[in-house]
């Protein structure tokens, strides 16, 4: 099973990573879509959660390191979103770890197809995170609990 | 003058690019030298790659300048005005405008080169990108060659040894036939007979041994699937007859190459077969007949006549020939008269020459031997007839010799075989008489010899007998094999001037035209005996000469055998472990020793592979042409030799490397020493002003370059689309990337998925959309449908006027191409999705998914190109009149170079502004004052009008007054009580919330935004902000100025502007004021409409595009058009909810 990704990328730093990594023959899986925009303090809580309603896997935000942004920007915005959305998927009883925010240095093809496979990993990993698995191991005991008396 | 200034810039560094880019900013046609045959960026942890990519690709995509890659300047001649540069070229073999960077040249190059560096070993392919895992722009390949190969030029024939070695390396076996054939149709006879002088000369015997090379030519020929195919005959009308006399192999190869030049030989040939020499005098076991018939049937089979029976001198003659239109005729007769021994008992029975026991051997099959055989002389055919007679007799075979064993004329392994088959050699015989009893012969009478001090023709010492010193050898059969001799007097030609002892015709060595015009001789007859790749060569060299000698050409221009430049290797730098060369395989000696057929096996597959391996490959690129068989954009030329060209400029700015290089003092050459590093912020300025006040000075040198009489039309040039919605004809253009990207993808499958929409009216696929012709038949298809929006889907990313850092050379070509002369962006919206390197390059195992996944980035591109407006398409023009307000240093010191270079200038200034001494008492200030156009500071200004055409309202006590200007620059120490004057409007307040940001001692409005982002952005729509205040220090400001000059001149000159398409714009009825927005970004503010609401407002032109007002919108108020959540959530559906079409 091949993992849908939606990456959402800035048009600078991290679009020249994953055209570096493209252009030196690296490979990656089709199922991963790129969405370019011009940087990534443009992107809302909305449209992330927007690729899971249709059907993404996992959405990875690729940006720049900090202070090395064109326009001047600060990662504040996009964590600002990203905890949003991660909130909200959590209420949902997803794994908040469906977002993944990647820094990067321009040119950095290894590192995004290193950040992506990362990701994939995690995402198609078996285990059911932490939180969901003790809730059920609390269920357990308490059940026990009351039959023990 | 009418035509552009012309500058030259010879250098490698970012500082010459960006001089490159002033230039070319302002007008100047720029010619840019480098050594190096692309841009790469070197890992470096003190540069920036991006500021070094943004350099490098702004100056790339400036039509106003040419590159000239690998180029070396060698002088510098000429003056101011009227320079010649020499310079000299490294070839690559490859044009860098066509290549596309695809690799298939490298995937399918037969050479693999190995060096020893630094003891570590490194390979690559002898063509490969500059910077082998680096990027380059361009991202052309590049193809290492180092002269010619020893044995390509030891070759007789000149065949490409090097090519096909490396071709056998690879197991490409029909290949490496094909280019034998090129220059030698013969060759399966080569594979068995040359003489290898290639492997006499073979650079791998300083390692271990010569490579076998005539084996490998042998186990071409022998498993060659195309085996019979030649090269096909151009269809020439004929241009004259000719005349071949004799059809061995140099008749044949006359013919051949006569053929191939359009003319039309017949050969004579005495005999009844053909072949001459190789039909007659060449055993089985060393040339079997059907090779012999295989490869000259190759030769005959073009349509060459041969006529047998007939002896040319005796049945028919040269006069009867001549008036039957032979214009020029070869003589290549062999050398097939034995030489007699002239010793009694020769014409004894039993006692024959070697030719006749050889031609009956051939001819009839079989042949008669005695049981004690002798055979006189020690060359190949006394060797041959040895062998042959051995397999017959049940005696004994003995060679006679009258020399030592190291100096037999015979090759060395014909003699070994014949040892292993049983044959024996006296050595130092000389036979004196044959005995004979009654007619019979019974016995040799021999003397001993001891070699002499003088050197024979062939290069050895001339034995002489010693008397008394008789012995006998019996014999009931005596072969002789003392050599052949041409014999010309057949040919009963008058006054043909022949060598009198050696019975050889007579020719000038360089056209082998004998001393009778239009006849010449070639091979035996005329060299004496000798190997056939030697007769082979002379006939294609009396071919040429012919052809000369009928076109009325100088015979022997270019042809006086200057040697070509052998290639020189340094065998301790090559990495090649020591193997020695491969044994051939012989048949067991009993089959060996009972057949006429051949003795050699020839090499295996493996054994020939691994023997080719070890080829040095001594020239590098070996032209065996493979790449050349793959590349569709065309773009090697192997031919390519041109050396030296002289560039022409102006004047020159030279870069040179290092710090005390050597200035050029001449007028009109301008030096910079490259002393700070790219990133290097102080002495930025320094080095760049130099090269601004060069320009300048450039300027005022020649005026007529800032000709300011281009026309400027102020009104507003709209090239529309329609705006009608139910009009809109969408197009989509599938780049194959001469077949690369169409191998990967289903591309039928992509055109049926794009055209199956309903806004979708064309779709069709160009082979390689980056080039001339591709751009030419996408604006053709746009014109001709009606379409108002396009795809191309190639390898460029978007549409934009700017230039990422990932962007390179190809993406810019193809924007360049298509809004260039085909204007293909006048009709048509255009966009750009990159379904290459991140479609076909990233998943290339995996084409079903590729085509999946390009399916929906078409689906998402169509999406995007819809939403662009006509009004995208709006260009404005800017007026070249510039406004200063402030009267800082740098401001001033900028309006005095703009003024002096003749443009309109208004100053506004505060009352008392101080005028820093330096420019007050220099003499621009002097000559221009009175000509600037002073106004004081009023009481409130505001800012209207459109990009580049601003409206400057000035209001003096209820008077008003307005200027026009497309510039307008700002001095960033206006105090607060001036900047509040000028906030009358949304553009003046901008310009007080930059200044004000800027200053220092706000750090939390410093904190939180760039203005050095914003201001970039205002430039690009002719506001400038000058930072530093009144009072710094002197000198400082000049420079600073004068650099603001050369941005304000270079907007002025770039005559329009474009507005950029990801710019936010608000929608006033959902916007409730909440001020998110104006957290973000000092661009937006708050305003009220005519109803009192307030609303966000941005200008359009001056918003960077990043989007974070829009992340922080609760009502979607603002927005950015081509990144709005509908289309989002449209790219996300076409990317995820896609079903198979």
């Amino acid at each position: 099973m091949n993992a849908g990704i939606v990456v959402f990328t800035c048009n600078w730093d991290g679009w020249s990573c994953i055209d570096a990594a493209s252009s030196a023959g690296m490979k990656y899986p089709a199922s991963v879509n790129i969405i370019k925009l011009t940087c990534l303090s443009s992107l809302n809580a909305g449209s992330m959660l927007k690729a899971f309603e249709l059907g993404a896997d996992g959405v990875l935000l690729l940006g720049c390191l900090q202070r090395q942004c064109r326009y001047g920007q600060f990662s504040g915005n996009i964590e600002v979103e990203i905890t949003k959305a991660r909130d909200i998927l959590n209420l949902l009883g997803a794994r908040s770890g469906k977002i993944k925010l990647s820094k990067l240095a321009a040119f950095d093809g290894k590192g995004f197809v290193e950040q992506l496979q990362a990701f994939i990993n995690e995402l198609t990993a078996p285990t059911l995170p932490v939180k969901i698995q003790t809730s059920i191991e609390k269920i357990h005991m308490t059940e026990r609990k009351i039959i023990k008396g | 003058m009418e035509r552009s200034l012309r500058a030259a810039i010879i250098g490698d560094s970012v500082d010459a690019l960006q001089a490159a880019s002033y230039l070319a900013g302002i007008g100047i046609d720029v010619r840019f030298i480098t050594g190096s045959p692309a841009f790469a960026f070197f890992d470096s942890s003190q540069a920036d790659p991006r500021l070094f990519w943004s350099t490098v690709l702004n100056a790339v995509k400036n039509p106003s300048i040419s590159f000239h890659y690998n180029t070396l300047s060698t002088e510098i001649k000429g003056t101011k005005g009227d320079f010649h540069i020499g310079t000299k070229q490294r070839l690559s073999y490859i044009d860098s405008n066509l290549c596309t960077g695809c690799k298939k040249c490298e995937e399918n190059c037969s050479t693999m080169l190995a060096i020893l560096k630094d003891g570590e070993k490194i390979s690559g392919k002898a063509v490969h990108k500059p910077y082998p895992g680096i990027k380059s722009v361009p991202s052309t390949m590049v193809i290492d060659k180092n002269e010619v190969a020893p044995c390509r030029v030891a070759c007789p024939l000149g065949i490409n040894v090097q090519g096909f070695i490396s071709l056998l390396a690879n197991n490409k076996v029909d290949e490496a036939y094909e280019l034998i054939n090129m220059k030698a149709p013969l060759g399966g006879i080569l594979g068995r007979l040359c003489k290898h002088p290639c492997e006499e000369k073979c650079n791998r015997v300083k390692i271990d041994s010569p490579v076998s090379i005539r084996a490998l030519h042998r186990y071409t020929y022998d498993n060659a699937g195309a085996a019979g195919k030649v090269p096909e005959a151009d269809a020439i009308p004929s241009r004259g007859k000719v005349a071949i006399v004799g059809s061995g192999p140099a008749g044949l190869m006359a013919a051949w190459e006569l053929k191939r030049r359009g003319y039309e030989p017949t050969i004579f040939e005495s005999h009844g077969t053909y072949g001459g020499m190789l039909a007659t005098g060449i055993p089985r076991f060393r040339l079997s007949r059907e090779i012999r018939e295989r490869e000259i049937n190759k030769i005959i089979s073009r349509g060459i006549k041969i006529r047998t029976g007939i002896t040319v001198g005796r049945d028919i003659d040269f006069a009867y020939l001549r008036e039957r239109d032979y214009r020029a005729f070869f003589l290549a007769i062999g050398a097939s008269r034995n030489n007699k021994l002239n010793i009694p008992g020769e014409n004894l029975k039993g006692v024959i020459d070697c030719m006749s026991f050889l031609i009956t051997l051939n001819q009839m099959g079989d042949i008669f031997v005695g049981s004690n055989i002798v055979i006189i002389g020690d060359g190949n055919t006394a060797v041959d007839s040895a062998r042959v007679a051995i397999r017959k007799n049940k005696g004994s075979v003995k060679i006679i010799s009258w020399t030592v064993p190291d100096e037999l004329t015979a090759a060395g392994d014909e003699v070994e075989e014949a040892f292993e088959e049983g044959v024996t050699i006296e050595y130092s015989a000389f036979p004196v008489e044959i005995l004979g009893e009654g007619n019979k012969v019974v016995g040799v009478r021999c003397r001993r010899t001891r070699l002499t001090d003088e050197v024979m023709r062939n290069g050895w010492h001339k034995p002489e007998p010693v008397p008394g010193t008789d012995f006998i050898i019996d014999a009931d059969h005596v072969i002789v094999a003392i050599g052949q001799s041409a014999d010309a007097s057949q040919l009963n030609l008058e006054g043909l001037d022949v060598e009198k002892k050696l019975g050889t015709i007579k020719v000038n060595p360089i056209t082998l035209e004998t001393n009778l015009s239009g006849v010449f001789a070639g091979g035996d007859c005329m060299r004496g005996p000798n190997n056939v790749v030697d007769a082979m060569a002379d006939g294609v060299r009396a071919a040429e000469s012919i052809d000369r000698y009928i076109s009325g050409c100088d015979m022997e221009q270019g042809r006086n055998g200057e040697p070509a430049r052998i290639a020189e290797i340094d065998v301790s730098a090559v990495a090649a472990s020591p193997a020695q060369r491969a044994r051939m395989s012989y048949l067991d000696l009993e089959t060996r020793k009972n057949t006429y057929e051949e003795t050699t096996t020839g090499f295996s597959s493996d054994t020939a592979r691994e023997e080719a391996g070890r080829c040095l490959s001594c020239a590098l690129c070996s032209e065996c042409m493979e790449c050349v068989k793959v590349c569709k954009s065309n773009a090697i030329d192997h031919a390519d030799s041109v050396q030296s060209a002289e560039i022409e400029a102006d004047i020159i700015l030279r870069f040179p490397e290092g710090k005390d290089s050597d200035r050029d003092s001449r007028e009109g050459i301008y030096n910079f020493n490259f002393e700070a590093s790219v990133s290097d912020g102080d002495n930025k300025p320094k080095i760049m002003a130099g090269v601004i006040q060069t320009i300048l000075d450039l300027t005022t040198a020649f005026p007529d370059i800032l000709a300011l009489r281009d026309s400027h039309q102020l009104s507003r040039h709209h090239q529309r689309v329609s705006t009608d919605d139910a009009e809109k004809r969408t197009g989509v253009f599938l780049c194959s990337c001469n077949g690369e990207n169409s191998a990967v993808m289903d591309f039928e499958r992509l055109m049926r998925a794009a055209g199956s929409r309903s806004d979708v009216k064309h779709t069709s696929m160009v082979e390689q959309a980056c080039s001339e012709n591709g751009a030419t038949a996408i604006a053709e298809r746009i014109k001709a449908d009606g379409l108002t929006h396009a795809v191309i889907a190639a390898c460029r990313c978007c549409s934009y006027d700017q230039v990422c850092y990932s962007c390179n050379d190809r993406r810019i070509l193809l924007r360049n191409y298509l809004t260039g002369d085909v204007s293909a962006d006048h009709n048509a919206a255009l966009d750009y999705v990159n379904i290459r390197e991140l479609c076909a390059w990233a998943h290339n195992g995996d084409g079903v998914a590729a085509t999946d996944k390009a399916v929906g980035m078409l689906e998402a591109a169509v999406d995007c190109v819809n939403i662009r407006q006509p009004e995208d398409l709006d260009r404005y023009p800017i007026n070249p009149v510039a406004l200063f307000i402030g009267g800082s240093n740098i401001n001033r010191t900028a309006a005095m170079t703009l003024e002096v270079l003749g443009y309109k200038v208004f100053h506004i200034e505060p009352p008392n502004t101080p005028m820093d001494s330096s420019i007050a008492s220099s003499k621009d200030h002097a000559a221009h004052e009175g000509k600037s156009v002073y106004r004081e500071m009023p009481d409130s200004l505001s800012i209207e009008g459109s990009p580049g055409n601003y409206q400057v309202r000035l209001e003096y006590a209820g008077n008003e007054d307005v200027l026009n200007a497309g510039a307008i620059v700002m001095d960033g120490s206006l105090p607060q009580a001036v900047l509040q004057k000028i906030s009358s409007n949304y553009l003046g307040r901008l310009c007080n919330r930059i200044i004000s940001g800027t200053r220092v001692g706000d750090q939390e409005r410093e904190a939180k935004y760039n203005f050095s982002k914003y201001e970039s952005a205002l430039n690009q729509v002719g506001i400038f902000i000058n930072a530093g205040g009144a009072g710094s220090e002197e000198g400082q400001g000049s420079n600073s100025g004068i650099i603001a000059a050369a941005r304000i001149l270079q907007y002025f000159r770039s005559h329009w502007i474009t507005l950029r398409h990801s710019v936010a714009q608000v929608n006033a009825a959902l916007c409730r004021a909440c001020r998110n927005c104006t957290e973000q970004c000092p661009l937006i503010e708050i305003q009220e409409d005519g109803n009192g609401r307030p609303h966000s407002y941005v200008e359009q032109f001056v918003c960077t595009g990043c989007g974070a007002c829009t992340a922080v919108c609760p009502t979607g108020a603002i927005y950015i058009n081509n990144q709005s959540n509908r289309l989002l959530a449209a790219s996300l559906k076409s990317y995820l909810c896609r079903t198979k079409t």
